[in-house]
């Protein structure tokens, strides 16, 4: 099960994780406007997960309760915390940064919205 | 939903006559579906759009006027039962079914050498008439089923 702050925030539907890059943040070199031939790192590359997946409901009061609590972790963004994937993959120090639903709340056995949730390490 | 030789099918206020073949076909238009970290396998599948799909299958002996067209809203009303009695007799209705297309097929001559004529043609003709059917508000289905 994943969780987030030891929360499970995505486990009423279906959900995957996209693991962050790995390596180094590359720029081109450029002096006075003009780019020049090679790279120089600015630093680690920015560790980014996103979760893609579905919030399922038995009806539309029980999706805005989870979009509710989904909302609460949004607004502690400055609180960082351990983030853990279903596969046991985790991250620390992660900022819930952003939670991007489907254009539409889908309704057919069940209340659900696909989403993309983005988790950001910020320093 | 298959009901072969209706007692009635009702476009409207017209009755249709020499109706052989009534069907209600539903599929889903938008799947929603996932699969997990997991494995290999989909964990989650639902119908989150559907369409419900109305097939008159008409026997015509003479030539017909085409007054219905694509587009056009109507009610339907089928009656129907298994046998010729009042048992098991069912009615299904429709109160808002747009027409999606009316086709004409025209069939072989059966027997005597499958020869095309235009007395065959007549004696095979047949209209297809399909509809979608409406829901009210989108959760209610878009037909109900009534004991008669």
């Amino acid at each position: 099960m994943s969780s987030y702050k030891g929360l499970d925030l995505f486990g009423s539907g279906p959900h995957r994780f996209r693991l962050p890059p790995m390596g180094q943040q590359v720029q081109s070199r450029s002096a006075f406007g003009a780019i020049l031939p090679g790279v120089d790192s600015i630093g680690a590359a920015q560790v980014v997960v996103a979760v893609n997946g579905r919030l399922t409901a038995f009806d539309h009061d029980q999706l805005r309760e989870r979009l509710d609590d989904l909302r609460i972790q949004l607004d502690l963004w400055p609180t960082a915390g351990v983030l853990v994937s279903n596969t046991a993959f985790s991250w620390n120090t992660m900022s819930f940064a952003r939670f991007a639903p489907a254009e539409l709340v889908d309704r057919g056995r069940e209340v659900s919205l696909a989403y993309e949730a983005l988790f950001i390490r910020r320093l | 939903m298959l009901i072969l030789s209706p007692e009635t099918v009702t476009l409207g206020t017209i009755t249709l006559d020499r109706v052989v073949a009534f069907t209600v076909d539903r599929a889903a238009t938008v799947m929603a579906e996932h699969w997990s970290d997991l494995g290999p396998f989909q964990v989650y599948a639902d119908a989150a759009e559907q369409r419900v799909v109305f097939t008159i299958v008409q026997e015509l002996r003479e030539s017909r006027d085409g007054w219905i067209k694509p587009g056009d809203l109507t009610s339907l009303a089928v009656r129907f039962g298994p046998t010729a009695g009042d048992q098991g007799r069912r009615t299904l209705t429709c109160a808002a079914a747009v027409v999606e297309s009316v086709r004409h097929e025209l069939g072989r001559q059966r027997g005597g050498g499958g020869a095309f004529s235009a007395t065959a043609a007549a004696r095979e003709a047949r209209r297809i008439i399909k509809l979608i059917g409406l829901s009210s508000d989108g959760q209610n289905d878009v037909f109900a089923l009534d004991p008669l």
